[in-house]
């Protein structure tokens, strides 16, 4: 039959290849011994280094140009590290907009998006994964299939209908819609609650639990990393969106970051590149916290090991 | 098999036949009552079912539903953007329009070949990528955050800097080519070479797959592994035979949505090159053409036409390629 | 606060601690390095402080509404010109809505007339507002132009042209683009040996200038005369090479389009050459990629046509080493065009939606930025806005401008429009795509202006079908 570990301890019991000794709690962690180990070491490094470079590129533009005069962003070729260093970008761009005002707008926007997204799209996912029941395929089919509609042709019978449920001018149609689950995110955790044993299910069942309690103390605990991308993602497109608050928006009060990055874009050949750069930079600081706290979900064997069929 | 308390896919290991692995038990009975629970614990089943899907079915009633039927009608109408005029059906005029339109023809031909390359290509770097990141190395997280740092950074910004990455003179990519003594084309300036510039860029933002692919790994069995090599496997008959099937779910996912975002795709083309399908209509993709029929030429009709046989390609490749990957996909719970 | 608070014990923290003092110590070295550091020479100063929203003064009687489509200085202007109106009078009050274009489209006014709900005046293209007409969308302005006494003698001719091409009038110019003087570096000119102090007057002189120009670097270009194809996009860059040789894009009436008129296909012809002279138009290397000054500015380029805007960005920011800027009106072909043929009508018009509910109000906004005095001065002071209006004093402190005096001229001599036609979008839509086709030689230039001319003239039979 079947045992089953308590969830949370599940991830860490975990055998690992590479270490002789764990302890449960405490993330495995590599401590090279050998000299092919430390050689190995070594080599992984400088390949996520190399790697790193690549990515790093388009951050250290907009780092340092953010510090850079009007002439050094100019300049051709690029200068990556400019030899004299301004602070007025910074100083321009926090004060060109209100940015703690729209700070807390795009985060009031984000968060509760964020929360329903995860919600939502964990329940339905589990309707279309774990429960038998004769509609799920068709209800999957029909949500995967509304993806496949191009955005651009129902936005505007959908602007309409925002419209007359009065929603215009306020922050709903940003939101609530996230709250009915959000197609894309359904399918991935769809993907994640079936590679989990049908057994874990039907032990619980035989023990008399209810679906949602198998559903919220049982399956969801083994998809951390599921749900940490899923929040991740959506939180991220939220952050980012620009048509959204662009449509449904209309006071300045309610004006969230993207549209204010926007004013740095003037007629043509008036950009204000440098702070556009420096404002840029300051708001991906909220989505790289995020996103290093999703990723700590990402441990290997959080979700499988231990489980015993 | 030594391992007889996990399940044990292994490379060919008989898997069910459809794409969900737990089929369910299908009631005695015609085809239509199938779908309609008779037994006590078939109605309970039902409920839950109907429980938890619940959002998703109202969010369908009341939020995506109209605007889709509505685009579906508007397709056969002379619709224009803006709503006004007496609006007339017409049938299947757009759909036969399109057919004649060689601009259409050769954006569907512009979409096939991005999405073709694009989307295994893709795959290949996030799950190349994932795995790098899944290694146990010190300060792994902060290798994590740069690998995803291109899919955060503004649109605007990225495309700053691919403009200069790609410049055929001064740019990174050209003068590395330089180094092994390879003269780099014009890019995005030389209609050969921009389709395969935008699939750079896209490569270059793979980080959203990378994250799904990297939660993904996190399911495959460290005892597993350790088992198979044991036994004797090598590093890339591990890969194949233990942690390919494992991410297989998500190999799928991420099939399916490629294709799905891939037909669609846009706003590279619309920000890289303008939205014009410059150079030479050579990045005109059907999601552009569409914004143009829309947006710029106020023929909402037709651009909804545009729009439902782009859906219909999509639905059609979609179930051609979860019939063919789905019955490979292995379930973890299907053991 | 440490960004990342441990939350586990023991030694996986101490990895994090020991990275965030590593970054913490390459920014105390950044800042102790070789470079100074200073707070200034970030932005121009006129870029400050930028309001590009405004909310109505409260307590008028009326309050319009008015969507502004641009960021920066330009976006600023109408902001300021609101508050100027408000002050100005007691009756009407303005609400600036910031609803910036997507791309090149004004996705936020679309939305809003399908919706039923626009503002009560908005821009569009002077070309495009006989495709907005046609859609019934617009409120016509004759009544309120004859009781203001405006008409056809206090227009430049190309402005007042352009704004009675169809039944009547629908919009009313409110800055004037005049595309384009064509600007030349005098440090280019002096290096490739040419006399600094003498633009091209012909596309002959232009030919022959930018042969001794341009200069390879293998088998890419390194600086370049001009690049004929590069002037604002493809669809621009044939409207000025097109009027250059003298050729028209419509016929006298306004009702067939004749992008295959023979001097336009002479002109696309002579681009063709141009950029197969070079080398082929996919080998060019000189467009810069910071994109915050036009690519004159880097030296690397000799001629070039600019937007008022772009050139006093060069004027003002361009380093005096590299670039010296002298203007002159855009050269003509000889024996098909004129001087100063080439110069057609660009800008912005503003508009009143027909199911807006204060159309008077509307217009009495609407003249006050459009034609007073103090409206257009103000739109002129604070960000070059130039009016289509002649008697304006801002025309005359343009032709005063030592700078950009070449603008006054170039508006006053200016006798071309783009096509003015309720399909016009296609029309430059198409022209973008089979230009460019012909510029990379998948065309003959001759089958690609006939593919156009077939494709708008489809789109005008279809529109007079729908709206007969």
């Amino acid at each position: 039959m079947t045992t089953i570990e308590k969830p949370a301890d599940a991830g860490r019991t975990g055998a690992e290849p590479d270490t002789a000794t764990l302890s449960p709690g405490v993330r495995p962690r590599q401590r090279p011994r050998t000299w092919p180990q430390i050689a190995e070491s070594i080599a992984k490094h400088a390949v996520l280094i190399t790697f790193s470079l690549v990515f790093l590129l388009p951050l250290l533009w907009m780092v340092t140009g953010s510090v850079k005069t009007q002439a050094d962003i100019g300049a051709f070729p690029v200068e990556w590290f400019p030899d004299t260093i301004t602070t007025g970008n910074f100083t321009y761009g926090l004060s060109a907009f209100p940015l703690g005002r729209y700070f807390l707008n795009t985060l009031l926007i984000s968060v509760p998006s964020m929360l329903g997204a995860a919600l939502s799209s964990a329940m339905v996912g589990y309707g279309v994964s774990r429960i038998r029941w004769p509609w799920r395929n068709g209800i999957f089919a029909l949500l995967i299939s509304t993806m496949m509609i191009p955005f651009y042709v129902t936005m505007v019978p959908l602007f309409i209908f925002y419209r007359s449920i009065g929603w215009t001018g306020t922050f709903l149609p940003l939101i609530v819609p996230t709250f009915f689950g959000v197609p894309f995110f359904i399918f991935l955790m769809r993907q994640f609650f079936l590679s989990i044993p049908e057994s874990l299910s039907d032990a619980a069942r035989v023990d008399g639990a209810s679906e949602l309690r198998i559903f919220a103390q049982v399956i969801l605990p083994l998809c951390k990393p599921a749900l940490a991308a899923v929040m991740l993602f959506q939180f991220l497109a939220s952050w980012s969106d620009l048509l959204g608050p662009l449509l449904y928006l209309t006071k300045s009060s309610q004006y969230t970051l993207s549209l204010g990055l926007t004013f740095f874009q003037g007629a043509q050949g008036e950009s204000a590149t440098g702070p556009l750069m420096a404002v840029s930079t300051i708001i991906l600081i909220p989505v790289i916290v995020l996103f290093f706290f999703a990723q700590k979900t990402f441990i290997q064997g959080i979700t499988m090991s231990g489980i015993k069929d | 098999m030594s391992t007889g308390t996990v399940p044990h896919p292994g490379g060919s290991a008989p898997v069910p036949t459809t794409s969900s692995p737990r089929r369910p038990r299908r009631p005695a009975g015609n085809r239509l009552t199938r779908w309609i629970p008779r037994t006590r614990s078939q109605r309970h089943t039902f409920w839950w079912g109907l429980f938890f899907t619940s959002p998703a079915l109202i969010g369908l009633v009341f939020f995506t539903g109209g605007p889709v039927i509505a685009s579906a009608v508007t397709s056969f109408t002379n619709a224009n953007l803006l709503g006004s005029g007496t609006r007339r059906w017409v049938g299947l005029e757009n759909y036969a329009t399109l057919l004649r339109d060689e601009q259409w023809w050769s954006s569907l031909f512009n979409t096939f070949f991005l999405t073709i390359v694009s989307v295994p290509l893709g795959i290949a770097v996030a799950l190349g990528l994932a795995l790098l990141l899944n290694w146990r190395v010190r300060g792994i997280g902060f290798y994590r955050v740069i690998f995803y740092i291109p899919s955060i950074v503004p649109v605007v910004a990225s495309a700053v800097v691919w403009a200069y990455v790609l410049n055929p003179q001064y740019g990174v990519l050209n003068n590395l080519l330089g180094v092994v003594g390879i003269e780099g084309p014009g890019w995005l300036s030389d209609p050969a070479w921009s389709k395969p510039a935008l699939i750079l860029f896209g490569l270059w933002g793979t980080g959203n797959l990378m994250v799904i692919l990297l939660a993904g790994l996190q399911g495959v069995p460290q005892d597993l592994l350790e088992q198979a090599s044991l036994d004797g496997a090598g590093a890339l008959q591990r890969f194949r035979n233990v942690t390919v099937p494992f991410i297989s779910p998500h190999l799928l996912f991420a099939v399916i949505t490629g294709l799905i975002a891939g037909f669609q795709y846009f706003t590279p083309a619309f920000v890289l090159t303008g939205g014009n399908g410059d150079p030479a209509g050579s990045t005109l993709v059907s999601g552009v053409y569409l914004y143009q029929s829309a947006f710029f030429n106020y023929q909402l009709g037709y651009a909804s036409a545009i729009g439902w046989v782009l859906f219909v390609i999509i639905a059609l490749v979609s179930i051609v390629a979860y019939r063919l990957m789905g019955r490979r996909v292995y379930y973890g719970g299907a053991a | 606060m440490s960004p990342f608070p441990p939350t586990r014990p023991s030694s996986h923290s101490i990895s994090r601690r020991r990275a965030l003092a590593a970054l913490a110590t390459g920014a105390a070295a950044l800042s102790t390095s070789a470079c100074t550091v200073i707070d200034d020479g970030a932005v121009a100063p006129d870029q400050m402080d930028l309001e590009l929203h405004k909310e109505p003064a409260p307590g008028r009687q009326n309050t319009i509404e008015l969507f502004n489509i641009w960021g920066g200085r330009t976006g600023n202007a109408w902001v300021q010109l609101a508050e100027v109106y408000e002050a100005s009078q007691s009756h009407t009050a303005v609400r600036v809505t910031y609803a910036p274009m997507s791309g090149n489209t004004q996705i936020r006014l679309q939305t809003a007339i399908a919706a039923g709900t626009p503002p009560d005046l908005a821009f569009c293209t002077p070309d495009e507002y006989p495709q907005l007409a046609g859609f019934g969308v617009i409120a016509t302005l004759d009544r309120y132009m004859s009781e203001a006494g405006l008409a056809g003698d206090q227009y430049p001719a190309a402005v007042w042209d352009q704004m009675t091409k169809t039944d009547a009038i629908y919009a009313h110019p409110v800055l004037v683009d005049v595309n384009f003087p064509l600007f030349w570096n005098k440090k280019v000119f002096a290096d490739a040996g040419l006399d600094p102090d003498v633009p091209p007057a012909t596309i002959d002189d232009l030919d022959r200038m930018s042969d001794a120009i341009l200069t390879k670097g293998g088998s890419q270009i390194t600086r370049i005369g001009t690049v004929p194809w590069d002037y604002y996009g493809f669809s621009n860059s044939m409207y000025t090479c097109g009027f250059a040789f003298g050729g028209t894009f419509m016929s006298e009436d306004n009702e067939v389009a004749t992008p295959d008129h023979p001097h336009l296909v002479e002109a696309l012809t002579w681009m063709c050459d141009y950029a197969e002279r070079v080398g082929g138009a996919s080998r060019l290397a000189i467009t810069s990629p910071s994109q915050t000054l036009p690519t004159i500015a880097s030296g690397n380029l000799g001629l070039a046509p600019m937007t008022t805007a772009d050139a006093q960005n060069v004027f003002l920011n361009g380093d005096p080493e590299t670039v010296d800027l002298g203007a002159a009106l855009f050269p003509y072909a000889e024996g098909l065009g004129e001087p100063g043929s080439a110069t057609w009508l660009g800008g912005y018009d503003l508009f009143i939606p027909e199911e807006s509910t204060q159309h008077d109000a509307a217009w009495d906004f609407l003249q006050f930025a459009t034609v007073s005095d103090e409206g257009t001065m103000t739109n002129y002071e604070s960000s070059t806005l130039v009016p289509g209006y002649s008697p304006s004093p801002a025309l005359e402190a343009l032709a005063e401008d030592p700078r950009l005096s070449i603008y006054h001229e170039a508006l006053i001599t200016c006798r071309n429009i783009r096509p003015t036609i309720p399909v016009s979008g296609l029309y430059t839509t198409s022209l973008d795509t089979n230009v460019s086709a012909a510029i990379y030689g998948q065309l003959s230039p001759e089958a690609a202006l006939t593919k156009v001319a077939d494709q708008v003239n489809a789109a005008m039979d279809a529109y007079r079908q729908e709206n007969a």
